[in-house]
């Protein structure tokens, strides 16, 4: 793993959520059907470029083109790929690369971010050229608005796992 | 705020043992939190000196910057609207929502809007607005205003919380998770049915044409994804000139506000999305701010770190100051933001002590500012106080004459309190002194000492 990755894994571990090194996109199919058939998930959606999960009974499958609209029936399990991060700090950033995408995050109850390559820091020229709205996630969704007691899960996401991808092929870049 | 109703309010305040409590535990905790954060940030006085010099810009640069950003969000997609004044800001808001028959909408934390009265003037044009930050919306459904900037519910404690909860069905325990979980399933619904999101802007990038926004909960993101039209509320001074300018007050902003290396969510919105976006750029007295000896405060970023240490703020909570921005950011900037009307009291809710130049990210000279308040609110006095301030300052310059005068003001005090003006000086709150003061005692110790420093100050 590069120090730009640990660094990744470490600030994500700090800031509440969880991290997995999973050997492959096999191991990554295996993870996220585990996560849907986790307490009360009742919806799934996923990027296209993640590989295909078989879902347990009873979880119904949100494709990217209903992302927009879709209103998921009960708890919701999201995964995404990372695509950059918030500049030189190690927070792993998400490109609206189709409509609905944020939305569909910020609906999850669970949150799979994928790590399968070294994301590349923001600047100011890339930013230039990106259409439409980059979220940048440093873990669950948290408030500390009552006593400032801390609790995980205020509107977005409960629980957020940082999931790196260490593919055989890529084995080099991470 | 009269004067007397402004007093009655503080003391009433002073004298809530509840508020007490709870203000000294909060406080205490983002205290430590934040010097955690702050000791953290490698090379962190470095990058207060850049973030300075970054937002503490000449009027005529923030003019600048004005017509960069509007045309740089113009030309990604963002529709935007100028508002002289909070009147304007609030019908240019009406009139979005108007125009497509909105009658609900969903907002984001947003101390501008609370600025200018946007819920109010909503609900006179027939629209419903629901907070969706936790505290932000325990404080509307209480009918009161925020008492922090970042943390509207900060006076509040848990028992409040679930009595506030109450009347809407909850009846469950005071556990904060259970509450937060009660707030959660009901407004996600309002997010999926709202007509409209509004939300404020913490920054505004010249260079890209963007609005960052950072929060915790993911309410901003809701509001800015789910509903058809998204408005966002942004004062001119909120704009930066590049990313990196924006990332580096983004860093310093997390750590100061809530003691975070990073907060949990930070968007940088386009206008192209699938939302109709707006941008409402207010100015509501920032120019005039600007052009005024109180420009520095126009750099604030808005993290609440003065009002989290300074010791008046602890004692009185938010709502002792009666007024939107509380503590000494909010002294700095309400004349020209909120324009009270009369004598401004606030500039005296202030001990001088310092505390808040010392943690503010972005260097603000905030007691220099409050003593700058000061003058402007003496200005306006009758010719009784001017003429015993002018008084106190000649006395002050003399110091023989001064140690005099004190003398004969303890003798007369203590001739009144056994000529039966007891009740008198207790109804003016002046205390007997003793026979001999501490100085007196002391004389010959503070002589010495002044001789050794070699400062002068001629018999003291």
């Amino acid at each position: 793993m590069t120090p730009r990755l640990a660094a990744l894994k470490a600030a994500f571990g700090a800031a509440s959520g969880t991290c997995v090194t999973l050997p492959d996109r096999a191991a990554l199919a295996g993870f996220l059907a585990r996560e849907a058939a986790s307490a009360g998930i009742a919806a799934y959606f996923a990027d296209p470029d993640l590989p295909p999960v078989v879902l347990p009974p009873g979880v119904a499958r949100i494709s990217p083109a209903e992302a927009g609209t879709a209103r998921p029936a009960g708890p919701l399990l999201c995964a995404l790929s990372v695509d950059a991060t918030l500049g030189d700090r190690p927070v792993p950033g998400l490109f609206e690369r189709y409509p609905g995408r944020r939305r569909m995050m910020h609906l999850s109850t669970r949150l799979a971010l994928v790590v399968a390559a070294e994301p590349p820091p923001l600047t100011a020229e890339r930013l230039a050229a990106l259409p439409g709205d980059v979220t940048f996630v440093a873990g669950p969704s948290r408030t500390a608005d009552i006593e400032k007691v801390v609790v995980l899960g205020a509107h977005g996401p409960a629980a957020a796992t940082l999931a790196f991808v260490l593919d055989a092929g890529r084995t080099g870049e991470l | 705020m009269s004067a007397r109703s402004f007093l009655a309010n503080l003391r009433r305040r002073l004298g809530d043992p509840t508020l007490s409590a709870t203000l000294s535990r909060s406080l205490a905790g983002t205290r430590a939190k934040r010097a955690h954060a702050v000791e953290a940030i490698e090379g962190y006085e470095a990058l207060r000196d850049a973030a300075s010099a970054a937002r503490d810009l000449p009027a005529a640069r923030r003019e600048e910057l004005v017509d960069a950003f509007a045309k740089a969000a113009r030309a990604g997609g963002f529709r935007i609207t100028h508002a002289a004044t909070a009147a304007e800001a609030c019908a240019a808001v009406g009139a979005i929502l108007a125009a497509r028959g909105v009658t609900r909408v969903v907002k984001g934390k947003s101390m501008i809007s609370e600025e200018i009265g946007l819920n109010e003037a909503l609900a006179r044009g027939g629209v419903e607005a629901t907070e969706t930050d936790l505290g932000e919306w325990i404080v509307q459904l209480r009918g009161e205003a925020p008492s922090h900037i970042t943390a509207p519910a900060l006076h509040l404690n848990r028992d409040q919380v679930r009595e506030t909860f109450a009347p809407l069905g909850y009846a469950g325990t005071n556990d904060p998770a259970t509450l937060a979980g009660f707030a959660r399933e009901k407004l996600r619904a309002e997010f999926l049915s709202a007509g409209a999101g509004i939300c404020g802007a913490n920054l505004a990038l010249a260079d890209a044409g963007r609005i960052l926004l950072v929060e915790n909960e993911g309410n901003g993101g809701l509001v800015t994804s789910c509903p058809p039209v998204l408005v966002i509320l942004a004062g001119i001074d909120r704009i930066v000139a590049t990313l990196d300018q924006a990332l580096l007050a983004h860093r310093l902003l997390t750590a100061n506000a809530t003691g975070q290396a990073v907060n949990a969510y930070t968007h940088l919105l386009s206008g192209d999305g699938a939302q109709e976006r707006h941008i409402v750029l207010v100015d509501n007295g920032r120019r005039a701010l600007l052009a005024s000896p109180f420009a520095p405060a126009a750099a604030c970023i808005r993290c609440g770190a003065c009002m989290v240490a300074c010791p008046v703020y602890a004692r009185t909570g938010g709502h002792g100051y009666g007024a939107i921005y509380p503590g000494p950011i909010g002294i700095a900037i309400a004349r020209h933001l909120l324009r009270p009307g009369g004598d401004d009291p606030l500039p005296y809710l202030c001990t001088l002590c310092g505390r808040c130049d010392e943690v503010c990210p972005v260097k603000i000279p905030l007691s220099r500012l409050v003593v700058a308040r000061r003058g402007e609110t003496g200005s306006g006095k009758g010719i009784h106080e001017r003429l015993a301030f002018a008084l106190h300052a000649r006395l002050c310059e003399r110091p023989a004459l001064y140690h005099l005068a004190g003398r004969i003001g303890r003798a007369l005090v203590r001739l009144l309190s056994s000529c039966g003006g007891a009740r008198l000086l207790a109804r003016l709150r002046v205390k007997v002194p003793p026979a001999r003061s501490f100085r007196d005692a002391c004389g010959d110790l503070f002589r010495d000492s002044s001789r050794t420093r070699g400062n002068g100050g001629g018999d003291a």
